[in-house]
């Protein structure tokens, strides 16, 4: 071995600075998106796992990420994908008008679009049919204090959830809180 | 290292005997010996385990998601703790403890790693967990050239395979991208001259080309992993010809080729389940293929060669020997064939031996 010593306080301060500021950033880009995102109401369906890593959480499901949308002919799996979205008959509900592969502004300003990564295309489909894909938009997990996952679970059964969305200008997605009954749950600070 | 004390202590017996080294040389190499095995010590590897198992500490304080400290505080701990463990390695670099150092630097790239996770959880973050394992890595490279920490390399690769591996899966077909971060890290490596680095890169991109067959051509490629692999040995004995001032380089390079070509021929044989006459032809260019990699190590002193012909081959006979049972091939036929070939294996390896060192024992010098 040649000498490896870290010797220099200007390379030790050099490479902290710069992964604390990756760090910034990323707080930076949610705190942003959380404060000046478009906020929606979104219903969806919870169950409880546990990541390994991350601690409890509640994975949520939606109306308009699982099965039946409808994609641009060569998308493959791991694609990124907009998905325009339109409000539905009930609050919190929303359908999916179209995705396409680039992101275009909705006609309708009632209307929004999501950013997310097509988790699975089903087989290919009929002629001159689109085929159908599955999306993720990363907002799809609620982490939740160790230990508290089912209680949240237990005070949420029977009753309707949502989740409280904020959405940016080219389609990304975070999630801002979660609302039972149309209530928000509890509010967390920004940072 | 152990082995390498092993064998210089008995050539060091067998060199003053024959009266090539002085008393005073040899207890002076005993010295020089017994200096860089104590760098390496004990010390230095249980620095390291602790830098590791503090990681893991790091790890689940984030899972625990604790909720008594406001989650910005929680961050500002992780990243003051950061900033702690460069400067501890930073300090214990200059008191000459690099091993301790460098187990400090680990601890950094962990932290970094565990303050990624706290961010995600804090936004509920649920995009590709992929991309912050790369951003992980990312750290973890910066950190190992900025500071020259050979471990940080390390860990580095271990997860930029991670990545990979997770995306290929993911997206369903070759990751090819998985090639430009090991480029980088390889020639971290190469850059640091630090071989165990390069044998880690090895391994990676072996474990890639193999990767190859299984994905390309809807799964059935592995004739080009072992066209591959050919390739690579070819190359390897090309260059011991013409740059033999890399030894290393070139047996590395021929073992890991030998590997990716073997990895070909058994998806081939017992993956794909050819035909009779296809498997019997495969199965014979498999052994003839190890008898040269065994040639080849006799030939030019690559040991793990030598090592990887004799296992590659028992392996072999092996799966043969169980994919035959059974069927068509008469069992005891097979055993015919095998015995011929192994007792084939053993006159050449004689032979070479005997042409190779004609004075000495011809029991010793296969087997070291």
């Amino acid at each position: 071995m040649i000498n490896l010593s870290p010797r220099s306080w200007l390379a030790i301060a050099a490479v902290a600075l710069i992964q604390t500021a990756a760090l910034a950033t990323m707080v930076y880009g949610r705190a942003s998106l959380l404060l000046n995102g478009r906020e929606i109401v979104a219903e969806v369906i919870p169950v409880d796992p546990r990541d390994l890593f991350r601690g409890d959480y509640v994975i949520l499901g939606y109306t308009f990420g699982t099965g039946e949308i409808r994609v641009p002919k060569a998308t493959v799996q791991g694609d990124k994908v907009y998905v325009t979205l339109k409000p539905g008959t009930a609050a919190g509900q929303w359908e999916v008008v179209s995705a396409s592969d680039k992101l275009t502004e909705p006609s309708d300003p009632a209307q929004v679009v999501l950013k997310g990564i097509v988790s699975y295309v089903s087989a290919p489909p009929a002629e001159g049919e689109l085929p159908k894909a599955s999306v993720h938009y990363g907002i799809e997990s609620y982490f939740v204090p160790e230990g508290t996952g089912r209680e949240l679970e237990q005070k949420v059964r029977d009753k309707k959830i949502s989740a409280l969305l904020a959405v940016g200008k080219s389609g990304e997605v975070a999630i801002k809180g979660l609302m039972v009954d149309g209530e928000r749950l509890a509010q967390e600070p920004l940072l | 290292m152990w082995s390498y004390r092993k064998r210089i202590d008995r050539d060091l017996v067998r060199w003053r005997e024959a009266g090539w080294v002085t008393p005073e040389g040899e207890s002076a190499i005993r010295r020089d010996i017994e200096k860089g095995v104590r760098t390496l010590g004990l010390a230095n590897s249980l620095a390291i385990l602790s830098a590791v198992l503090m990681g893991f500490a790091v790890m689940s304080f984030v899972a625990s998601n604790w909720q008594y400290m406001p989650r910005i505080l929680r961050l500002g701990m992780l990243v003051a703790a950061l900033w702690a463990s460069y400067g501890l390695a930073g300090a214990l670099a200059r008191r000459n403890l690099e091993g301790f150092a460098h187990a400090a630097i680990l601890l950094g790239v962990g932290i970094f790693g565990g303050s990624i996770m706290l961010v995600s959880q804090m936004y509920h973050m649920d995009g590709n967990p992929a991309d912050a394992v790369l951003l992980w890595a990312g750290g973890a490279l910066l950190a190992g050239v900025g500071l020259r920490s050979n471990p940080a390399l390390a860990f580095a690769m271990v997860l930029v395979c991670y990545w990979g591996i997770t995306e290929a899966f993911r997206l369903d077909t070759v990751f090819w991208p998985f090639l430009g971060p090991w480029a980088l890290i390889s020639a971290a490596f190469y850059w640091q001259k630090w071989r165990p680095g390069l044998h880690l890169s090895g391994l990676a991109l072996t474990g890639f080309v193999v990767s190859l067959g299984y994905w390309l051509n809807g799964g059935h490629a592995h004739g080009l992993v072992v066209a591959g692999g050919l390739l690579v040995m070819a190359a390897a004995i090309a260059g011991e010809r013409l740059k033999p001032e890399l030894p290393a380089l070139w047996s590395g390079s021929f073992n890991y080729g030998l590997v990716m070509a073997l990895a070909g021929l058994f998806a081939l044989q017992f993956i794909e389940s050819p035909e009779l006459d296809v498997f019997i032809l495969l199965a014979v260019l498999a052994l003839a293929l190890l008898l040269g990699a065994i040639f080849w190590g006799l030939s030019a002193g690559n040991r793990g060669a030598l090592w990887l012909g004799y296992t590659g081959f028992s392996v072999e006979i092996l799966a043969v020997y169980t994919k035959t049972i059974g069927t068509l091939l008469n069992t005891s036929l097979f055993f015919l064939i095998a015995a011929l070939i192994v007792s084939g294996l053993a006159a050449l390896a004689y032979r070479i031996h005997a042409r190779a060192e004609p004075q000495s024992n011809p029991m010793t010098g296969a087997a070291s």
